[in-house]
């Protein structure tokens, strides 16, 4: 007998980032009870995380969180599955000090499964971070790729070894 | 019965509020240095806070409230927003009363559908307290999370226009599916 009607999943919120329903409460846990704190990222290293949207999703903004200082480049994108990049706001100079810094793209999401993913090309760099142990990050769907800035137009995934990842994200607001 | 024909799974909670990792925007509380909401007085006089709450399937909101904090004093409004921040339902500027409690208020039935809602306060001076969420890390973790302000806004505007938080101060508010509450 067929479905009734769709089998719709929870609607996604205003922004996508890995703590929030479309990252790590849709693995059945949080890793976010530690508190954020400012830091470097690896240089050149993609930080991954997966996310599911469930109604059509217009994406208008990437977005990173910015630390006490800026330098280099940072780049935002959404991979599917399959590690093909469908968007990214390319190579763009990190700019504002512990702020956010948006990064206009525009894509619109079918229902499905994808990666978000971030690149930035310096260590000195410094963004917001959620601390976590590498393990509870690759329960979660994440992964990682070297040598991945500006992010690849496809992505080799291998398995995520940091203890920390940085605050970005997706969003469909023109601000936050 | 198969389980391919079973109805579609929806979340619905019967109150609406940011804090909900079923309905709101959930992990935000675990920024907190303290990890529970304090009294606090009203950031800016005449400011708005708008914050995300997700309604996964049709509902019909009854009431709008807030958690008063220590002090009574002002005019606020409550109010509730579609994605387009369209004003759809409020209370109206209303004297601020009562301290220490939930100050929950009778608004026309509204009938939403599935999709993202902004639950709106604003208050009319910097006197009058509400219990709030602070973060750890400034107002850029709440706006990560999509947590909006916007200044003049008593009463709350027909239309937002929501500007990034400048703030680190999230009300606790909330819209409750039920007559009761």
């Amino acid at each position: 007998m067929p479905l009734a009607q769709p089998r719709l999943g929870p609607v996604n919120g205003p922004t996508i980032l890995a703590i929030t329903s479309e990252g790590s409460e849709r693995q059945g846990f949080a890793y976010g009870w530690q508190t954020p704190a400012t830091g470097a990222p690896v240089a050149n290293l993609a930080y991954m995380f997966p996310f599911s949207v469930s109604d059509p999703y217009p994406v208008v903004n990437g977005f990173v969180v910015n630390g006490t200082a800026v330098a280099g480049n940072v780049d935002i994108g959404i991979y599917d599955t399959a590690g093909n990049r469908l968007v990214s706001s390319g190579a763009t100079a990190q700019s504002g000090t512990s702020t956010i810094q948006l990064l206009p793209m525009s894509y619109t999401l079918a229902p499905g499964l994808y990666y978000c993913a971030f690149s930035a090309s310096s260590g000195s760099a410094n963004f917001l971070r959620w601390p976590a142990s590498s393990v509870w990050f690759r329960i979660a769907g994440h992964f990682q790729q070297s040598t991945a800035h500006p992010l690849p137009a496809t992505a080799t995934f291998a398995a995520a070894a940091q203890n920390d990842i940085p605050i970005f994200g997706l969003t469909r607001l023109t601000v936050v | 019965m198969p389980l391919s024909n079973a109805p579609a799974h929806r979340r619905q909670n019967p109150v609406l509020q940011w804090m909900s990792i079923v309905n709101g925007i959930g992990n935000v509380h675990q920024g907190t240095t303290s990890g529970a909401p304090a009294s606090g007085a009203w950031p800016n006089a005449n400011r708005a806070i708008y914050v995300p709450v997700l309604v996964d399937a049709p509902a019909t909101v009854y009431r709008l409230w807030y958690y008063a904090g220590a002090t009574a004093s002002g005019n606020y409004d409550l109010g509730l927003y579609d994605i387009n921040f369209k004003l759809l339902v409020s209370t109206g500027s209303t004297a601020q009363s009562g301290t220490n409690g939930y100050n929950n208020r009778d608004v026309t039935d509204t009938t939403i559908g599935r999709g993202i809602y902004y639950v709106a306060m604003s208050l009319s001076n910097t006197t009058g307290t509400v219990l709030r969420s602070v973060a750890s890390n400034f107002a850029t973790y709440h706006r990560a999370f999509g947590v909006l302000q916007e200044e003049n806004a008593v009463p709350l505007p027909a239309t937002a226009t929501p500007a990034a938080l400048s703030t680190n101060y999230i009300p606790v508010i909330g819209a409750s599916l039920r007559a009761t509450f």
